[in-house]
């Protein structure tokens, strides 16, 4: 009977690596296919959008960049008009944006004329340092003189009111119109991506002020470090690149440059498909596990029974065949 | 056939404890590995799929503020024309009384090695009133096309007339800057814009 039995078993454990050689394959299968499709997703359509849309995420960073650095030339035209004292003339006037600086060469009435334009150049706000650097009394008394102006850069932030003849409706450009010099009010996580493989991009709802983020499974919450952008000059605590526990949501606090704050709560879940496949493998794998185990059992048992009989009857033949003498 | 079977039971209990080790074991390590491997596939198909969802709808929210995205468009063009360029210097000059005496194009390059964002630098020689000039500069400052000034300089080797010497202009008697009212500059700028 255990002999039976054993080779029962032995059948059984053949059986069993066969099954999983079968299951090996057809996961495998499931894998490539899985990997063809993830290739696949994404519409011709949306893999435009996402051209678009990242097309306009580097050109709004590039222009927050260049209106960052952008300057008003033309405010020095006003700064010099109002200066300027009346017996005073320019005749020369030079000004490389990069050195923040203007020469000028001009005439005054009197050595005093030009002693108070110096003195009115070096009240001024914007102006950091004047220079003569050489001056002339001409042949009918006038002063020659040449002039250089170190300028503070806010001068080129500021923008005076627009001449009303040169008002252009149709091409005024609203970010212009900004007052560079007011602190920023802005204070809005603009991004916030998990650098994972592959990486996991956050969604933000502004208005109800959440970033929600789907991590695959396996991926330990308790240790991520996000990237985060944000509004010009905001700030952010904890800051970007900071390892945060997030298997409870954590609130980022968004401080913008005027001192204003607002909250976001951040929460990041193992994706639910992925843990649902996780969950329903797991316990597909308990029942094949449960049906080969009682298959091997049911097989066990009944090639050990079958044979059991099979020799029993063959004993019973042999006894009758002794006992009858045949 | 006679065999001894407590032997052979032995021999088959051993050749399974043999198959389950060597064969049945790693191969079901290998269907776990898999079926992990297969659930973080899952789960990256699900990310993608829920990524380009969310791109769709950003995409949808960035059409819904097209009037922005035409402004930014026009801040920085995708495409460089030097033709456009130099219509509107010409226009706008003339618009605001200069007259362009010179126009150059003295640099189109990135503005760093990693940047495929290029700045286009115009050397333009312009005469006329300093008023003008103010306006034009105004103009450029005020055009949804962004562009700075590196450079303004202008000036004359001639001596200004003074006011009591200008009373006959047509220009108001006083003015802040007395370089305004006497007579037409040559005005040189460095103008700077930028495209893709």
């Amino acid at each position: 009977m255990i002999f039976y039995f054993a080779a029962s078993l032995l059948v059984a454990t053949v059986l069993c690596y066969l099954i999983f050689i079968l299951k090996i394959y057809l996961q495998e299968q499931a894998i490539k296919n899985l990997d063809v499709e993830t290739l696949n997703v994404g519409t011709d359509a949306q893999k435009d959008e996402e051209k678009i849309v990242f097309g306009y995420q580097k050109k709004v960073n590039d222009y927050g960049m260049l209106l960052q650095n952008h300057k008003f030339a033309s405010n020095v035209f006003s700064f010099l008009e109002k200066d300027t004292l009346p017996n005073v003339w320019f005749y020369r006037f030079s000004m490389p944006m990069s050195q923040n600086q203007i020469d000028l060469a001009g005439e005054a009435e009197t050595m005093d004329a030009l002693s108070r334009q110096t003195s009115a150049f070096e009240k001024n706000e914007f102006v950091k340092k004047v220079s003569i650097l050489n001056s002339d009394t001409g042949v009918l008394g006038k002063i020659s003189f040449n002039l250089s102006l170190q300028l503070d850069p806010k001068i080129f932030n500021y923008i005076t009111p627009p001449p009303p003849e040169i008002v252009e409706e149709e091409t005024t450009n609203p970010e212009v119109i900004l007052e560079p010099e007011m602190p920023a009010i802005d204070k809005l996580i603009t991004s916030f991506d998990l650098p994972l493989d592959p990486e996991v991009v956050g969604v933000i709802d502004q208005e109800k002020r959440t970033v929600t983020l789907s991590v695959p499974q396996g991926t330990d919450l308790s240790a991520l470090a996000p990237r985060i952008n944000l509004s010009p000059k905001a700030t952010v605590m904890p800051v970007p690149d900071e390892v945060v526990d997030f298997t409870t949501p954590v609130v980022y606090t968004v401080a913008a440059e005027d001192g204003s704050q607002q909250s976001y709560t951040v929460t990041v879940a193992i994706a639910s498909a992925s843990e649902q496949s996780a969950e329903t493998s797991k316990s597909k794998t308990g029942i094949i596990f449960a049906i080969i185990s009682l298959a091997a059992l049911i097989i066990a048992v009944g090639l050990g029974i079958f044979f059991f009989l099979r020799k029993r009857s063959k004993d019973n033949n042999k006894n009758n065949v002794a006992q009858n003498g045949f | 056939m006679d065999f001894n079977r407590p032997i052979a039971t032995a021999l088959i209990l051993f050749t399974i404890v043999l198959l389950i080790f060597f064969l049945v074991v790693p191969k079901y390590n290998q269907f776990k590995t898999l079926q992990q491997t297969l659930g973080e596939k899952q789960a990256a198909y699900d990310a993608k799929f829920a990524y380009y969802s969310e791109i769709g709808t950003i995409y949808a929210k960035l059409m819904e503020k097209k009037d922005i995205v035409e402004k930014i468009d026009n801040a920085i063009p995708s495409e460089l024309s030097y033709g456009s360029l130099v219509y509107f210097f010409q226009k706008k000059a003339l618009e605001n009384g200069l007259i362009v005496k010179g126009l150059f194009l003295s640099k189109a390059s990135p503005i760093n090695p990693d940047s495929d964002l290029r700045e286009i630098v115009f050397s333009i020689n312009l005469l006329g009133e300093y008023t003008a000039l103010k306006s034009f500069m105004a103009s450029l400052e005020r055009s949804s096309r962004l562009f700075d000034t590196n450079n303004i300089s202008f000036g004359t080797m001639v001596a200004p007339v003074t006011p009591a010497s200008s009373s006959s202009s047509k220009a108001p008697a006083k003015s802040p800057v007395q370089i305004q009212i006497i007579q037409t500059y040559p005005f040189q700028l460095e103008i700077k814009t930028y495209s893709y």
